[in-house]
């Protein structure tokens, strides 16, 4: 504890407290992922922070969502997150980072597919250590790496790539931290106000059941009028100005794509449907300026927010007054402080 | 001027790509569904075989189709097996000339070994020897000292007596590490690790070495593999496209010997027609060595004809079985198919050019085979129909004559009269009871597909029914009857 919580003892009392509820809906998952809204928002602090917690009661995977730009990165050196990893946890990497790991690994796993720094491997730590995670790079291919590191462990945790949420799907994930700070943006109401929006999109309400396992079949643009789904006359959501030409009247509107603004701008008096928040690119902007009606086939499940005071240039925001502050907007969501 | 080219001369091997699309191959490929890397490399680059190969392929397809069929669950439980077969031929390779593989390598010989192993166990007693896989038990001890048989791999600690003690070591410090919450390493655990790597390269020579020694035995694991996924590829293709085992001769003889093709069908046509509800008519030809000359109405198949006979032959000399119920045939050098291109339109002279090229280039081709005694097959598809009537049927006979002289099978089809011919094959044509008033623009359903033998140099004259079927307008038929009556009349004049 810092002497600030020391100081005040209501706080501290509340952040033991959402430590507590984080991790215990941590431990009730399968598969959590981890989305930093920004570099250096404490990803890796809040990985190792679910692993301390965790790791006596479970047996711990840890994957990441693979860049290409990031592994470039990694490559120069300009970047290197690595993960504190316990004897028996089992990782992915790829073959360039197995081939210079020094934590003792049992190989599970050697993909065919190959990544930009070569075949992801599947390993499992023999000792305890720090190793460079590195994951695929698409949802389909996560969602074999997370099935496969299932068979060898009770959770899986998905680093998630900066602002790339996609394999954080709750189609993979069925929990989610956010994980945001200074990083993002030195100024305290940027942080929140960009935080509440990605909580927001991430809380859409869901189409009913029945709805949800017609959709999840159906890929492309699909209209109804209430009744039943069409697809749509257009070859993908881009062409949706073209819609007006063929007169369709229709109530809703599914798009199995991408969701963007321009999209939106044509959609907005419509009931959209996408299948998760990770298919929405809209910008806070427009979607303030329109509050579209838009549902989602399955919803996802932010167990807490993490916020990490310190930029990379060590600029540091008061964590608590975020803190507060998100929690006045969010006040059923446990919000701490890895740092602390 | 770039010429518009349309009909052109497609042969095999020279032109293999080109060659398989015109004939349908593609299709066949499609449909074959290897398991492992080997055979999925196998039918990409696929060659030819010859003599005794040949015959054993077909022999072999004959003999899984069977066990297929007794045993289905076995060969389930096979591909399954064979699903799980990584590609270590990189690998192989790299022992073979004395390189040390890594860790990653190792791990994948491993899952190779395991994977064969347990496909050996499977197939012991129930296959033919020539398809088991030699037994890996000493490679599986050499990576696999703990004897666990598990998928997985590293440098394990029972390789060398040095690893435990300082892996020992290295976790102790570790422990003291993690109480302290200090992440950095001392000085001592940077030691152990060099040290740890050093030995560990030494392990990684060492099983090397002693791999390279069953290199042979890794390749000829491969070759197993290889071979008992392309031939249960071949066979489950046989079964699902209803095909049959062909009779090719391979060895040179003397007297020539005919082509029977009994019952064929052109697999990718039939699957378009049983979609749609219908059924497909097969098709029987012989071809002797010489010119065979099949005439017919448009629209009677002809051209199909070529083209499945084409796949037929080409299927045949690379050990698949064909869509045919009999086909007894020989092994040829060369097949030569000169055809429409379907990409691209009809223009005038510049086609007739084109064609005419590809069918000097091919005569000259045949001749010279004849002369080092290469058998050739050529398929020529109505050779100089853009030209007149007059000059066409003229250039035609020559090409009827040229092709007799040389030693070759040619197929020529064509619609033009007076065409003499040894053996004349004519496509049989609208079938005589069709009733005028219940016909429909689907001309397909009312012709009749056979290929029977006649005499004569004449073409049927069908032009005229179809269009009456085809409902075209009273006035044209009639007009057009007319002067085919005052034709007639000028000839008998």
């Amino acid at each position: 504890m810092t002497q600030m919580y020391v100081d005040d003892p209501n706080v501290s009392d509340q952040f033991d407290a959402d430590v507590e509820r984080i991790i215990s809906s941590a431990e009730k998952l399968k598969t959590l992922a981890i989305i930093g809204l920004e570099k250096n928002t404490g990803k890796t602090e809040t990985l190792n922070f679910i692993v301390k917690h965790l790791k006596n009661r479970k047996k711990i995977s840890i994957t990441s969502i693979g860049t290409d730009g990031e592994e470039k990165d990694l490559v120069y050196g300009t970047l290197k997150p690595s993960v504190y990893v316990e004897a028996g946890f089992v990782y992915t990497t790829t073959e360039y980072f197995f081939r210079k790991r020094k934590v003792l690994s049992e190989i599970l796993h050697v993909s065919q597919q190959s990544t930009a720094t070569g075949r992801l491997v599947i390993a499992r730590a023999l000792e305890s250590g720090k190793v460079v995670i590195s994951g695929p790079p698409t949802v389909e291919w996560m969602k074999d790496v997370v099935a496969f590191m299932h068979r060898y462990s009770d959770m899986v945790i998905i680093d998630g790539a900066l602002s790339r949420f996609s394999q954080a799907t709750p189609f993979v994930a069925d929990g989610i931290i956010l994980a945001t700070g200074a990083a993002y943006s030195l100024n305290k109401s940027e942080i929140i106000k960009h935080t509440r929006y990605i909580y927001t999109l991430a809380s859409l309400p869901t189409v009913d059941k029945q709805t949800a396992n017609i959709l999840d079949e159906l890929n492309g643009v699909y209209i109804s009028d209430g009744e039943k789904w069409d697809k749509a006359p257009i070859e993908s959501a881009l062409n949706i100005s073209q819609l007006e030409t063929f007169g369709k009247t229709f109530k809703s509107i599914y798009i199995s794509g991408a969701l963007t603004d321009s999209i939106l701008r044509y959609l907005h008096d419509r009931e959209i449907i996408v299948r998760d928040f990770t298919k929405i690119f809209v910008t806070q902007e427009t979607y303030n300026k329109y509050k579209p009606n838009i549902k989602v086939l399955r919803n996802a499940n932010i167990i807490g927010i993490t916020v990490n005071p310190l930029s990379p240039n060590g600029y540091s925001l008061d964590s608590i007054s975020i803190i507060r502050e998100l929690k006045n907007h969010l006040p059923t969501l446990p919000i701490i402080d890895v740092k602390l | 001027m770039e010429k518009v080219q349309h009909s052109k001369l497609i042969t095999f091997p020279e032109k293999r790509e080109e060659f398989e699309k015109i004939i349908g191959f593609d299709y066949i490929r499609a449909q074959l569904s290897p398991k492992t890397p080997f055979g999925k490399r196998y039918f990409q680059h696929i060659q030819s075989l010859k003599g005794e190969h040949l015959i054993g392929q077909l022999q072999d397809t004959q003999y899984i189709i069977q066990i297929l069929e007794k045993n289905t669950k076995l060969c389930e439980a096979v591909e399954n097996t064979l699903e799980c077969i990584v590609d270590i031929s990189q690998t192989v390779r790299r022992l073979e000339t004395g390189e040390v593989v890594d860790e990653i390598e190792l791990f994948e010989l491993k899952n190779f070994v395991l994977t064969v192993q347990s496909l050996r166990e499977k197939l012991l007693g129930f296959l033919d020897d020539k398809f088991i896989p030699p037994n890996l038990e000493d490679v599986l001890n050499l990576l696999d000292p703990e004897g666990l048989r598990m998928p997985t791999f590293y440098i394990y600690d029972l390789y060398d007596e040095r690893l435990k003690e300082i892996r020992k070591k290295k976790r102790e410090l570790n422990k003291i590490h993690s109480e302290k919450d200090d992440p950095e390493g001392s000085e001592m655990e940077i030691a152990l690790e060099n040290e740890e790597r050093e030995i560990e390269k030494q392990v990684i020579e060492r099983i090397s070495e002693n791999l390279s020694q069953k290199a042979t035995e890794l390749r000829n694991a491969i070759e197993k593999v290889r071979y008992l996924d392309v031939i249960l590829a071949k066979a489950k293709l046989a079964v699902e496209l209803g095909l049959s085992m062909p009779s090719i001769c391979t060895q040179e003889i003397e007297d020539a010997r005919r082509l029977v093709i009994c019952d064929m069908f052109n697999p990718i046509l039939k699957e378009k027609l049983v979609a749609g509800g219908k059924r497909y008519q097969p098709v029987s030809i012989e071809i002797e060595k010489g010119v065979t000359l099949i005439v017919g109405a448009n629209m009677s198949g002809k051209s199909v004809v070529l083209r499945t006979v084409a796949l037929i032959q080409y299927m045949a000399q690379l050990g698949f079985f064909v869509p045919a119920r009999v086909c007894e045939t020989v092994y040829f050098d060369t097949i030569a198919i000169v055809t429409e291109d379907a990409q691209r339109p009809l223009s005038g002279l510049s086609s007739f050019a084109a064609e005419i090229k590809a069918i000097d280039e091919i005569y000259c081709k045949v001749k010279e085979n004849s002369m080092t005694s290469l058998n050739s097959l050529i398929m020529i598809d109505e050779p100089a129909r853009t030209t007149n009537p007059h000059e066409g049927t003229a250039i035609v006979n020559a090409i009827v004559e040229l092709f007799e002289s040389v030693e070759c099978y040619a197929l020529i089809v064509s619609h033009f009269d007076g065409i003499n011919a040894k053996r004349r094959l004519r496509v049989k044509g609208l079938k005589s009871d069709v009733q005028l008033s219940g016909a429909t623009s689907n001309i397909q359903d009312y012709i009749d597909y056979q290929l029977i033998k006649v005499e004569g140099d004449e073409v049927p004259k069908e032009a005229i029914r179809v269009m009456e079927l085809l409902k075209i307008n009273d006035e044209f038929v009639n007009k057009a009857k007319e002067k085919i009556d005052e034709l007639n009349k000028k000839q008998k004049n």
